[in-house]
């Protein structure tokens, strides 16, 4: 039940992740989400709800510091991705006590969704749905030719931002699935293959939902069977998958 | 037709990191002209025309956009940059690509596209002669195939003024022929506003030519006459008391 959500949310949001090349942008959010863990722990809260703090955070203050301040993004991306990393780290470290599932948010524990975490996702999934659905033009527009959009008056600063924070809400439904160190490939390895064989961004959306879907099932069968973690075997599948596909392709030389 | 002054530049001045680009540009277009801005690489015709649209900000002086500023009235003028910002691996097809043209005029957040859009749409094509691209994916274009796309996304809002930088960069010889027949029908129904660096072509179609290099040297003539060619050619002298010439002789066809 969690992997489908999880499915569907980043087989929307890889889509635009992989057309509009923002695979590194969205490996900080991540990471900056160890913060916001760390901090869920220190205050004694739900520590997904602090990850959510801390990626939205995140999301808003890389695409402001791009726009305004002209850096570029892969130096902010250093460094949020690593403040965020350290602040997760004091956080734990000044937290009285162990941390009991801190192993669940790195690598993922998809089979122990408490009741509350997946009613959160569904909450995200369908934000992230009705948006997407509702301003799917404009987005295609933006990802698709960024000055263009300008040029014909689309409000791309904030289009571009609400992009960024709906990255960090898929993110922070990955966590639950495969850990937040395993988010980026379940994010874009989906779309990356469905990308090989579409043609429209709608239908690539769709794809990627489906192997995202085929590609979590797989993994938590084979895990279980094997007894192996159950998110670092979906990510293998899929990027078996990913390989099999650019093999295929290049033997052939046609798509899919 | 009305003189109707669609844009006007009066006293613009731009630099970047220190050096002048663009020195006290005047530049008055009226409605129905066909405008070339002809000058050396280098010589600040992209700058100029990215000022225009607002997307770079002067040092000084005003820009008017049919007597509004360029953020407000930009949406209202067609634009086929030189340079592609956009991924032509993206996947869209040629139909979607000129549809999201349109966005601009759509009022509303929501924005949907209708029937009478996507005929407006198949209508530019036909105009640029590829109506028969229409459900093609952009990626599988040949480069002309490809600009003729970009023409039609500008032409699509039935824009007050088209504006081209550079438009047969990507066109070989025998399709620019062509080329330049489609631009010369286009003439007859709207104002366009054409910059390139390559003299020879522009000479036989439009109606008054300026030279641009740092400076803007115009030659207003509204018809034209051997006069027009004359002061097109005497401007490379211009610009040669200026300190270019050899980049301006370079573009120049040795019998002319």
């Amino acid at each position: 039940m969690a992997g489908v959500l999880a499915s569907v949310a980043c087989g929307i949001i890889g889509t635009y992740v992989i057309i509009r090349r923002m695979v590194a942008i969205s490996g900080g959010i991540s990471h900056a989400a160890f913060g916001g863990i760390g901090l869920g722990y220190y205050l004694g809260i739900d520590p997904l709800l602090g990850a959510l703090a801390f990626t939205v955070g995140a999301a808003l203050t890389m695409g402001e510091l791009e726009q305004r301040a002209k850096q570029h993004m892969d130096t902010l991306i250093g460094a949020v991705w690593a403040t965020g990393m350290a602040l997760g780290i004091l956080f734990i470290y000044l937290t009285p006590g162990f941390a009991p599932d801190l192993f669940g948010y790195l690598f993922g524990n998809i089979l122990l969704v408490p009741a509350g975490d997946l009613l959160l996702m569904l909450f995200l999934v369908l934000v992230i749905g009705l948006t997407v659905g509702l301003l799917f033009n404009e987005f295609l527009a933006v990802s698709f030719d960024e000055e263009y959009a300008k040029v014909i008056n689309l409000p791309v600063e904030h289009l571009v931002l609400l992009l960024l924070v709906l990255i960090a809400l898929t993110v922070v439904m990955l966590i639950q699935v495969v850990g937040i160190i395993l988010v980026i490939a379940l994010l874009t390895l989906p779309a990356a293959i469905s990308r090989e064989c579409s043609s429209q961004v709608g239908t690539m959306m769709l794809y990627a939902i489906l192997l995202g879907v085929v590609f979590t099932t797989m993994g938590i069968f084979l895990s279980a069977f094997l007894d192996i973690p159950s998110g670092a075997t979906i990510i293998l599948v899929s990027a078996a998958a990913y390989g099999a596909v650019l093999v295929k392709k290049k033997l052939i030389r046609r798509n899919c | 037709m009305t003189e109707e002054t669609v844009i006007e530049v009066e006293d613009l001045w731009f630099s970047r990191n220190g050096e002048v680009i663009l020195e006290g540009i005047n530049l008055r277009v009226f409605q129905g002209d066909f405008y070339a801005i002809i000058g050396p690489n280098g010589g600040g015709k992209t700058t100029l025309l990215r000022a225009i649209l607002g997307l770079i900000p002067p040092d000084r002086g005003t820009i008017r956009i049919l007597g509004g500023l360029p953020r407000e009235n930009r949406h209202l003028l067609g634009y086929v940059p030189q340079l592609r910002t956009f991924d032509f691996t993206y996947p869209i097809s040629v139909r979607g690509m000129v549809l999201s043209g349109l966005l601009g005029q759509k009022k509303g957040i929501i924005k949907t596209f209708n029937t009478e859009d996507t005929g407006l749409a198949d209508k530019a094509l036909l105009t640029m002669g590829i109506g028969h691209l229409a459900n093609r994916v952009i990626r599988n274009l040949s480069g002309g195939e490809q600009q003729r796309v970009v023409i039609a996304r500008a032409l699509v809002g039935n824009p007050k003024v088209l504006l081209l930088d550079e438009p047969t960069v990507f066109v070989d010889t025998p399709t620019e022929t062509q080329f330049f027949d489609i631009l010369e029908n286009l003439a007859r129904s709207m104002t366009i506003v054409l910059v390139t660096h390559d003299i020879g072509v522009i000479v036989s179609h439009v109606t008054k030519v300026a030279c641009l290099n740092r400076r803007l040297y115009t030659h207003d003539s509204r018809e034209l006459t051997e006069d027009m060619i004359q002061g097109a050619y005497k401007c490379p002298v211009d610009i040669i008391a200026h300190g270019h010439p050899h980049r301006v002789l370079r573009s120049h066809p040795p019998e002319e």
